[in-house]
């Protein structure tokens, strides 16, 4: 696990604030999967983009 | 020889030449999937009255005069995803199991238009969110994983079934189930078709596109499907090309880039056999194999899955907030991840991809296309999904497969899938051709002539009950 896996508590606080329903087993149950897979997507958003626009697809063109 | 076993431009010559009748074509894609089927279990619903009443339409038509093409007749495997006006459309998931949609998806509307007859509805893994599809087995080896998500299209292929199944694409969900079957699979460049009324898993990196036996069948499908559509933001204006033209044009002075990174590593021997002889194939043709250096490696999938997992959970918070258990436990929990992800990482991911989509257009100047195993290994079995190197690591077989596929996805460059040979026990292994840019044209005739040269593409498993 990696420096910017969350803890449980963390990962318990944001599941209440987007309004999912996780018991405490589940929770226990799953917590690794959580932690590694947010950890992994961490690596997604390195130091040092500076001025890299998003690659966004959506046009407003109505042709 | 049963008129399933020929190849989709015989069958389409004899309807054209009124030797066979649509309805005849119909009836022998329904038997084969009534043989294969309880050893399969491809299908959510088998539309046999619907295909009979279309395939009777067709050929009051073509008697009639009205000959709309090569595809005008033949039977089609639609992935469960797929919106389809009165047939039932779960997307191999609790939360849709009553769900029977009113209009045709833009991708079905145009193959309808193209003359083609519903057989049925294949399936998904679970909303595509997986690369296993557990419902259903591989037609070469029915304890092992036909790949996915568009597993049930795979194994309905590699059967023999139909000719052509459409799948979406969202981390190889193509190309994945087509080389674990032994069919190919055609993922287009993003933006060039609808994904209007498909049930998305990432809108950022969806593609819709088909599995078929052969590689015209998919070039003359993917052509038919594929155009602008202002209802998908993601489609781009440009003309569709003619993709069977020229796809016998041979790759002679075609630069083949092959990898010494990346598709290199933690890869089975045999796959990477398979792609080495297909590299060596091609060369033989007269094209000029270049190495490159894969850019930005380590970025590649934690990308992928920053920008799918909070996508998908955008999509399905409805069901996730109100109706969480009538997930399967492994959807519902990526599903709470995509919930729980940040945005500003989701962003970045964004960031990321526009600065690996540069550094993958700067690799290709000095290639045409490039070439690389589909996956890192062939089939797991059902009963155990997971790949296990070596060095004893054991990595799930969804993150496995989905290593070499995505790229394609987090590029939107088009990727074919081919049959490249069979493992010693059995088993299909594949290679990717990538493309530049809506240069589907381009894979396809480098595809064309991997079939030709080898004797690996348009195949028909047996489906016995034999374990691999």
């Amino acid at each position: 696990m990696t420096d910017h896996a969350p803890t449980q508590d963390d990962v318990a606080a944001v599941f209440a604030f987007a309004g999912l329903t996780v018991p405490p087993e589940r929770m226990a149950e799953h917590y690794e999967t959580y932690a590694t897979t947010l950890a992994l997507i961490r690596q997604a958003s390195p130091p040092g983009l500076g001025e890299t626009v998003p690659a966004v697809a959506f046009s407003a063109n109505w042709d | 020889m049963e008129l399933y076993e020929l190849p989709l431009l015989d069958v389409a010559e004899k309807i054209r030449s009124r030797e066979v009748s649509p309805v005849e074509v119909t009836q022998s894609a329904l038997d084969r999937l009534d043989e294969v089927e309880p050893l399969l279990g491809a299908f959510v619903t088998v539309t046999g009255d619907l295909a009979l009443e279309q395939a009777r339409a067709a050929e009051k038509e073509i008697v009639g005069g009205v000959y709309r093409g090569p595809l005008h007749g033949i039977p089609l495997g639609v992935k469960d995803l797929y919106d389809t006006a009165g047939v039932a459309t779960t997307s191999s998931s609790g939360q849709r199991t009553d769900f029977v949609p009113s209009v045709d998806c833009a991708a079905v509307a145009k193959l309808y238009d193209a003359g083609m007859i519903l057989i049925g509805k294949t399936h998904t893994h679970e909303f595509a969110y997986g690369a296993t599809t557990p419902t259903t087995g591989n037609p070469w080896a029915p304890d092992r994983t036909p790949g996915g998500s568009s597993g049930g299209s795979g194994a309905a292929v590699g059967a023999g079934v139909v000719h052509v199944a459409l799948g979406s694409d969202t981390g190889g969900s193509i190309r994945i189930p087509a080389a674990l079957c032994g069919t190919v699979g055609l993922k287009p460049t993003f933006g060039r078709a609808s994904r209007v009324g498909v049930a998305s898993l990432s809108w950022s990196l969806d593609h819709v596109g088909p599995l078929s036996r052969n590689v015209v069948d998919a070039a003359l499908t993917m052509a038919a499907m594929s155009g602008y559509d202002r209802r998908d933001p993601g489609t781009v204006n440009v003309p569709v090309p003619d993709m069977v033209s020229g796809i016998d044009a041979g790759v002679a002075g075609t630069r083949i880039g092959i990898p010494t990174n990346y598709y290199t590593e933690r890869l089975d021997p045999e796959a990477a056999a398979a792609a080495a002889s297909a590299a060596a194939t091609l060369e033989g043709l007269g094209a000029t194999l270049v190495e490159v250096d894969v850019p930005m490696p380590e970025h590649i999938i934690p990308t992928e899955w920053a920008i799918m997992m909070p996508e998908a959970a955008a999509y399905h918070q409805d069901y996730l907030r109100n109706s969480p258990e009538k997930f399967t436990d492994e959807v519902r929990t990526l599903l709470e991840i995509g919930a729980a992800q940040l945005a500003t990482d989701y962003v970045n991911a964004l960031r990321l991809r526009t600065l690996i989509q540069a550094a993958w257009r700067d690799m290709f100047s000095s290639v045409d296309v490039l070439l690389a195993p589909t996956l890192v290994a062939p089939a797991a079995l059902r009963s155990d999904p997971f790949v296990t190197w070596p060095d004893g690591e054991v990595e799930a077989a969804t993150a496995a497969y989905v290593r070499y596929s995505a790229p394609a996805n987090v590029t939107g460059l088009p990727s074919l899938s081919v049959p490249a040979g069979f493992t010693e026990s059995g088993l299909p292994l594949g290679v990717q051709i990538i493309g530049k840019p809506f240069a589907e044209s381009e894979i396809l005739r480098v595809g064309r002539s991997l079939e030709a040269n080898t004797d690996v593409v348009g195949k028909i498993a047996a489906v016995t009950s034999r374990a691999a």
